[in-house]
């Protein structure tokens, strides 16, 4: 017995379920000697067992625990609260799984189930003797929220964390918030006032104490971790005193200068200063200094004072433990799809520009009529999918939303007598009264024609619309006053910025990539990131109002408690590291930067996956929980002193792959017992000196078997370790060892059926190759520095 | 038990074998017939319903008043007539207007609708006796074979109007072939229309329509086929006789009304009930019977 | 033809034949789209919607339906197409479209009541069953109520 910690090792029987085939006496008899304490348990699950564990730490003075009994993802967090209650750091506590990965495999082969055994729990043993104690880090984190973008969303969100008591900051770029739904004089399916229901909840927002609304202003920085991010935000000039200015109005008619409205998609006027619409918020004016003329016209009428035409970019700085991103959506071009003649007819226009037509307050004031030559609009034809469904000419995806409102305004449309036909491929209406409102549609008398538009023609003063009506088999050309097209909803440049500036992925189309698409919708890849609405693809206000209810209920969830991070990160001995950048490039979450020529850690954005360690030319890297010394132990440990004929380190990916080896144990699958498993956070944890580490200490074979590229839990470390495979195997050669020895493999849970044929196929080809020829054993083990 | 029966045209003036065998078998298990005087062509479902569907009501109608006038509910052997007498009785019930407008011919002829009876079809008649009396009177069970049903079309269809059986798997047809000791086999395309509907404007192409069905019962070995219409009864047993195979013999399908099964069940003999005067010999048919 | 539509076509198509999404549940289960490729009601259901009535209603197709009402059951939004078709022919048949075979089955019910003529040899079969003799129908009370349709008008102009 050497001087390490004192260390006492448990086996459990598992009733018959281990004890049937392992040889259980023999190995305690092993360890007899060897280690503090050993003994054997029927149930090392139960509670009296679990408390005379607990007893004999405290009894014995032991300072480290290895259970040898069913996979760690059963019992292991119930050993490690008792043990720690026990006072025990749970860096010395280990679980040996030797139930699926023994017992329950090798039915057919008890004494090498029981050789099997005994090596991993030796590893264990040794990997413990190496340990080092483990606290977790604590986190203080600031209980703000920063919401960007203040549509429908965003409004949402912030008056949902508002009533929870949470502080809210509220970034909008345009002077007023409301977004794109103030734009629509109605909502589908409901057909009711917009404006109506969103005007009381903007005005809640601008008088809730808990809200910091900053309009007119954009995030241009972000740092910081989650949970205590430092945000700058620049306040374009207003031009107008925020406090000061009443929203009289007086201003406005003094202005001599007159530019589209952006509110009425530029169909209508205002002036240089202006508000975009009367219910706006907050109600003051806004000076566009694009298009002043600094003539001080306005200034002479101003009765308290608050307009600033010198005014100048401020810039603020808030801190804030979470972040939500409701920036919304753009439409996209239509000018990019040239056969419709949008921008080169007046009266071809997009589907948002025909809610401010249809708008009582819009640039007809009421009157439907056809933007700049003013024509009544009598009939409108509707070109749905006008750039989406379209990967040629436009974005491969349904935009969801544009059959609903195209039917919306068809209704608003029929109801004042207009002749309305709809050109579709398919009309989508899925969801709660949606295809009834389809059908209310066909009643009201819109026509429905199915085939795709393949041009729109001037024609006098009307457009000609020509397409297949693929039902009848016929060419058709009608004749419109007003045509509409429907683009699809795409992403925002601001919200690729800002994605950018987060470091949260979008997918190829520039949305915001979910954490998971299914199971975690409203967060995004990054902690303490979370996203509502549009920005994470199309969708509806009813969808997009609950997505904001609930990204404001996560946000609430991440800033309610301390955060306690796993103590698993990567660690850099600043001595060694001569600040060559590689880890910095490797890193997967970008927790790395260069300070003062060397490679500093972010403790809170590292997720332990291991990535950097094998990249670091000068060895400067470890990492804790999983350190060089505990990896090299627990090899040795189980290789050295076994009597297997055939053995094989079987390095795991710990959540999917290991998952998958334990269902094949559920399922008491059998195959060879020259497996011993170990698991890694990501196979990009392995350096080659690993591999060649347990070749020479009496590995035959060396399997990697790691998660499929995407669906394990470290991202992108699970991608780069296929190619590190590769360069391994390359010198595996050099070193005189056939590359057929080391296998990589990517296992999914539900492929765990596969693991038999994959364990089999190894095994034989390891046993046609032999064992390792002593020769190179001994040159890699002197290569190595091994005695 | 008693009803206005209501003949049609089809049967009286075409194939008359068919009343003879229905006379006989439902009086056998204790139906009571009554002839209506005066009663005409029921309103015509195929043409005179295309071209002015009052008219067709109208004179649908007059039949019915006759039966009010006999206080007996209506049984009708043709679905043809069961469609039109249904629908008349149904829709003038529902709808009060169409029954003032309808009301309102009818007194040029001192008659009126007043809505007191039901139109019923004899697969209806024959569930009232009861499948314990109608077993009782069985002397001959047709064990063994094989029958295609053709339920037809509106005998079922259209199912507000006529509520009864499911209209696209109708079963009480098929249960009262069972009740016989037959075997109701199951075929693709029972519920093909026979095309007599198609007739009128394309000969050609509602023959195409029976040699299609006949294609398939011939394929799946039945004995015979059942209908419970005249129409579909004309366009099996005689178009059989004009539709000509290529490189296949001629079908050889002997068709039956129910009434004419029923009564060779209950023990009739095959001449009584004129069983010659099918078009397509059902001679296999009764040299396959028990 | 330069009619307008008629009134009650127009409420019909308004309120039924605009429900059509075409599907084709119509076609799959259509006789004679069996027999007659061409034929394709829910492709007749499109041509009401938009507008095409008239190459409709003096169109052959609608005189093809054999009336079996199967597409009556099987219309996912309830359209009612055979209803349909029948009010189509009614109103073709106003506009003097029908075809003479119809009109001919008029005048056989209108003279004799019934829709086919009783034959020496159906009498002699009768007779031999031991059949009663057929009761004959009271023609002119018939012949009286198609007076008052719209039948009477057609056999008018346009005798067969």
């Amino acid at each position: 017995m050497d001087d390490g910690p004192r260390i006492g090792v448990w086996v459990c029987e598992c009733g018959g379920n281990i004890g049937g085939v392992v040889d259980v006496e023999e190995v305690v008899e092993r360890f007899r000697g060897y280690v503090a304490e050993v003994s054997k348990e029927t149930f090392l699950c139960s509670k009296p067992a679990i408390d005379g564990i607990r007893d004999a730490v405290i009894k014995q003075g032991l300072e480290g625990v290895i259970l040898a009994c069913c996979t760690p993802k059963m019992h292991l967090e119930t050993f490690m609260r008792s043990l720690e209650e026990a006072g025990l750091n749970r860096a010395y506590i280990e679980v040996v799984n030797i139930r699926e990965q023994c017992s329950w495999v090798h039915m057919a082969d008890p004494a090498g189930a029981t050789q099997k055994t005994i090596d991993l729990i030796r590893g264990a043993v040794e990997r413990v003797r190496c340990s080092t104690p483990l606290e977790p880090l604590r986190m203080k984190v600031i209980p703000e929220v920063l919401v960007i973008g203040g549509g429908v969303a965003g409004i949402t969100a912030s008056l949902r964390l508002a009533e929870f008591g949470m502080k809210v900051h509220l970034v909008e770029k345009r002077p007023s918030i409301g977004g794109h739904m103030i734009q629509f004089p109605k909502v589908f399916p409901t057909l009711d006032c917009s404006q109506c229901i969103l005007t009381p909840k903007m005005a809640s927002v601008s008088k809730n104490p808990n809200i910091n609304l900053i309009t007119y202003a954009e995030v241009s920085e972000i740092s910081g971790v989650p949970g205590d991010y430092t945000v700058k935000v620049t306040l374009k000039p207003r031009g107008v005193d925020l406090e000061k200015c009443t929203g009289c109005g007086e201003c406005s008619p003094v202005c001599p200068v007159e530019v589209p409205n952006e509110y009425d998609e530029s169909l209508g006027s205002r002036k240089a200063i202006y508000v975009p619409f009367p219910q706006s918020v907050p109600p003051a004016y806004t000076v566009d200094f694009g298009s002043c003329i600094l003539c001080g016209k306005c200034l002479e009428v101003c009765a308290p004072d608050a307009i600033i035409l010198d005014d100048r970019p401020k810039e603020i700085e808030l801190r804030v433990g979470a972040i939500i991103i409701a920036t919304g959506y753009e439409l996209y071009d239509p000018m990019n799809l040239s056969n419709y003649g949008y921008g080169k007819y007046p009266n071809v226009v997009t589907g948002l520009e025909m809610e401010r037509i249809l708008d009582v307050n819009g640039p007809g004031m009421g009157q439907l009529l056809v933007p700049k030559t003013q024509r009544p609009i009598k009939s409108v034809g509707y070109i749905l999918c006008a750039g989406s469904r379209d990967p040629e000419n436009g974005k491969p995806y349904c935009s969801k939303v544009c059959c609903l409102y195209a039917l919306k305004q068809a209704q608003m449309l029929r109801d004042r007598g207009v002749e309305v036909w709809l050109h579709y491929i398919d009309i989508r209406a899925p969801g709660r009264r949606y295809e009834e409102f389809y059908r209310a549609t066909q009643e009201k008398g819109a026509m429905f024609v199915k085939g795709k538009v393949t041009e729109v023609l001037p024609y006098s003063e009307k457009l000609l619309v020509r397409g297949e009506d693929m039902m009848l088999n016929i060419m058709v050309e009608n004749l419109y006053d007003l045509v509409v097209l429907c683009p699809p909803l795409v992403t925002s440049d601001d919200t690729l910025k800002l994605a950018k500036g987060l470091r949260v992925p979008v997918d190829e189309d520039g949305f915001i990539l979910e954490r998971h698409p299914k199971l975690d919708p409203l967060a995004t890849k990054r902690d303490g990131v979370f996203a509502a609405g549009v920005v994470t693809g199309p969708k509806d206000i009813q969808t997009t109002t609950s997505e904001a209810e609930g990204a404001a209920m996560k946000a609430v969830n991440f800033l309610s408690k301390e955060r306690l991070i796993e103590p698993n990160k990567a660690v850099i001995y600043a001595s060694l590291c001569d600040g060559c950048g590689a880890c910095i490039e490797v890193c997967p979450e970008s927790a790395i930067t260069l300070r003062d020529g060397r490679a500093q850690i972010n403790e809170l954005l590292c997720s332990g996956c291991g990535a950097c360690i094998p990249s670091c030319p000068k060895e400067a890297m470890d990492q804790q929980g999983l350190s060089e010394s505990q990896l090299k132990a627990q090899i040795r440990g189980i290789l050295e002193p076994s009597e297997a004929e055939i053995k094989i380190i079987a390095f795991v990916e710990g959540e999917v792959a290991y998952t998958a080896v334990d269902l094949a144990g559920l399922a008491r699958i059998g195959y060879p017992s020259s497996f011993r498993i170990i698991p890694l956070p990501s196979m990009s944890r392995l350096k080659l000196s690993h591999i060649l580490y347990a070749f020479a200490l009496g590995a035959d074979g060396v399997m990697l078997l790691e998660a499929p590229e995407h669906e394990g839990p470290y991202g992108r470390a699970h991608a780069i370790s296929e190619k590190r495979a590769e360069e391994y195997r390359l010198e595996l050669e050099d070193h005189g060892i056939d590359s057929v020895r080391l296998w990589f493999s990517r296992i999914y849970i539900p492929d765990w059926r596969k693991l038999e044929r994959v364990f089999k196929v190894f095994h034989s080809t390891i046993e046609g190759e032999g064992p390792l020829d002593p020769e190179t054993r001994a040159f890699l083990r002197n290569r190595l520095g091994l005695t | 038990m008693r009803y206005a029966f209501f003949l049609g045209c089809m049967i009286p003036l075409r194939l008359p074998h068919i009343e003879k065998a229905t006379r006989m078998a439902l009086e056998a298990v204790g139906v009571e017939l009554l002839d209506m005087e005066g009663a005409s062509c029921c309103g015509e479902p195929i043409s005179i319903q295309s071209l002015d569907r009052e008219a067709w009501i109208t004179l649908a109608a007059r039949n019915l008043c006759i039966a009010e006038e006999m206080k007996a509910d209506i049984l009708t052997i043709c679905s043809g007539c069961y469609e039109t007498l249904k629908t008349a009785n149904v829709s003038l019930k529902r709808e009060p207007s169409l029954r003032e407008r309808i009301n309102e011919r009818l007194s040029a002829i001192g008659k009126e609708f007043r809505g007191s009876i039901e139109v019923k079809n004899i697969i209806e008649v024959l569930r009232e006796v009861g499948e314990e009396r109608i077993k009782a009177h069985l002397k001959r069970p047709l064990k063994g074979i094989r029958v295609a049903t053709h339920p037809g079309c509106h005998l079922l269809r259209p199912s507000d109007i006529i509520q009864f059986d499911d209209p696209m798997r109708p079963a009480l047809l098929d249960r009262l072939i069972r009740l016989l000791g037959a075997e109701s086999i199951q075929y693709p395309k029972k519920m093909l229309c026979c095309g007599a509907g198609l007739k009128l404007v394309d000969l050609e192409k509602a023959n195409r329509l029976v040699e299609m069905k006949l294609d398939v019962i011939e394929a799946a070995e039945a004995d015979c086929m059942v209908v419970v219409c005249p129409y579909c009864m004309i366009q099996y047993d005689l178009t059989q006789r004009m539709i000509k195979r290529e490189d296949k013999a001629a079908f050889n399908i002997p068709v039956l009304y129910y009434s004419e099964l029923l009564s060779l069940a209950l023990g009739f003999s095959p001449s009584e009930i004129g069983l010659r005067f099918h078009r397509t010999s059902v001679e296999p048919l009764l040299k396959k019977l028990p | 033809m330069n009619e307008e539509m008629p009134e009650d076509l127009e409420v019909l198509i308004k309120e039924k034949v605009v429900h059509c999404f075409q599907c084709g549940s119509c076609v799959g289960s259509c006789p004679t789209a069996r027999a007659i490729p061409e034929y394709n009601p829910r492709r007749m259901m499109e041509e009401l919607i938009l507008g095409r009535w008239r190459e409709v209603l003096s169109g052959r197709m609608i005189w093809l339906c054999t009336l079996c009402h199967t597409c009556y059951e099987v219309c996912p939004q309830g359209v009612g197409i055979s209803h349909i078709i029948v009010e189509l022919r009614n109103h073709a048949a106003r506009l003097g479209l029908a075809p003479p075979e119809y009109l001919n089955n008029v005048r056989q019910v209108a003279s004799t009541g019934w829709t086919s003529p009783l034959t020496g040899a159906v009498q002699r079969i009768r007779k031999e069953l031991g059949l009663p003799e057929v009761k004959m129908a009271r023609v002119e009370e018939v012949g009286r109520l198609i007076e008052l349709t719209e039948l009477r008008r057609m056999m008018e102009e346009k005798p067969g």
